[in-house]
């Protein structure tokens, strides 16, 4: 689900006195401008009106068949702007306007609304979600497995790399970038990733039996924050950890995304930098290459 | 702190990428995915020969920036995305931009540009002015 999606909209071709009177049974409330004409006229309306709550429940209802249980209504906050009489067309809808990401599955915040004959919205609020992580079927790729294979949420692994001018000097001599051998450039994190460097792939078996056609890969971003430039003679410590593993879809087919942190650690265990790795691989899922 | 306003921009850097300095690269910074320097394996992939690694274009934007600010300063933050691949042979160009200033220091818009003038990757950066730790 992404920001801005629009939620399949519910249409009711008109709110029925059946309706509005079954609503009343079910919740015991016999307020009689929902059924009595002479009742709604005394209150100034042109006939008996729809229960707001009916509509809050509807928008509910609407939700539900977009989630198809992929995942359960958390809170629905409704204002009743408008009243819409018995008889009225009226269409639920809503879009999504914010996905993060909390323990063991997404928070999705949403606005709703109801939409009266005319168009005009009698029913504003917000509803939040919260869906469940990807189903781990044999169709997706952010497998159970692979999330184990990588350790996710813990340390994967820990490697101490020296840096010596002449590693410098030669990263220097590769970019073109003629700058003193004493300080690292910006980017000599890069050189010192245990998966960059194959000191340590974890993953290289599960991602090998994926069953579907590869459609491209390669590395999607890196971030690095440090605390001090990174220096010759510096003896690092780079300690490993996969913090997300997902999968959405994307122009070249299915993507697959594993995010890695390495802390780098100086020979006294203070943080000299933190980097983010975010690596993705695309898969046609409709051309399987293997049983 | 040096007279830096937003919407400066950093002069550009060119560079013309050679399959020798992909090797040399991969050399320097342990990484020898084939995709860099294997002709064969890179068209096997669909692609018209081999590409340049996405962490030397970001190399080439961390010289950009080391480049304009200077010794007297340094770099604390540091992001780039790839969003389309580079050929060897055909200029990239680097450029930057100030977004933000501070009391001590500058943030940047990166990006880089192929010869079609398509980004080709896109980063920020956060320059500190004075000694780093």
């Amino acid at each position: 689900m992404r920001v801005s999606e629009a939620i399949p909209t519910l249409t009711v071709d008109a709110a029925t006195l059946e309706h509005v009177v079954r609503w009343s049974a079910a919740i015991d409330d016999y307020t009689p401008i929902h059924f009595d004409p002479e009742a709604a006229a005394a209150r100034g309306m042109a006939g008996p009106v729809v229960n707001g709550p009916w509509k809050a429940a509807l928008l509910a209802t609407m939700l539900e068949s977009w989630l198809d249980g992929r995942g359960t209504l958390a809170r629905l906050d409704c204002r009743y702007r408008r009243p819409d009489l018995v008889g009225a067309a009226l269409t639920f809808g809503g879009t999504v306007t914010a996905v993060t990401a909390a323990t063991g599955h997404d928070v999705v915040e949403c606005d709703v609304w109801v939409a009266g004959a005319d168009g005009d919205k009698t029913v504003t609020g917000t509803a939040t979600v919260h869906l469940r992580p990807a189903s781990t079927d044999e169709e997706t790729l952010a497998t159970e497995r692979l999330k184990a294979a990588v350790r996710l949420g813990q340390e994967a692994g820990r490697f101490t790399y020296e840096v010596t001018a002449g590693d410098i000097a030669r990263f220097r001599a590769a970019v073109g970038d003629p700058g003193p051998d004493t300080v690292a450039p910006l980017t000599f994190f890069a050189a010192l990733d245990p998966v960059e460097r194959r000191d340590m792939l974890l993953d290289a078996e599960v991602l090998d039996e994926i069953p579907f056609a590869k459609t491209g890969g390669g590395n999607a971003f890196n971030e690095v924050e440090y605390e001090r430039p990174i220096r010759a003679g510096d003896v690092i410590t780079v300690v490993t950890s996969y913090t997300e593993v997902y999968e959405r879809d994307g122009g070249s087919g299915r993507l697959l995304f594993r995010v890695r942190t390495n802390d780098l650690l100086d020979a006294a265990g203070d943080l000299v930098a933190r980097t983010r790795m975010g690596h993705v691989m695309a898969y046609d899922l409709k051309r399987r290459v293997k049983a | 702190m040096r007279d830096v306003e937003v919407g400066d921009r950093l002069p550009a850097l060119v560079k013309v990428v050679t399959t020798e300095q992909l090797v040399r690269y991969a050399g320097a910074a342990n990484d020898y995915a084939r995709i860099h320097y294997d002709h064969a394996h890179a068209r096997e992939r669909g692609f018209p020969g081999v590409i340049v690694h996405g962490l030397l274009k970001a190399a080439f934007l961390g010289q950009l920036v080391t480049e304009w600010c200077g010794p007297d300063a340094w770099v604390r933050r540091f992001s780039v995305q790839y969003r389309r691949n580079d050929f060897p042979a055909q200029p990239i160009t680097c450029h930057g931009r100030v977004t933000a200033t501070a009391a001590d220091s500058v943030e940047l818009e990166l990006w880089t540009e192929d010869p079609e003038r398509q980004v080709t990757t896109k980063g920020t950066a956060t320059v500190v002015f004075g000694p780093s730790a």
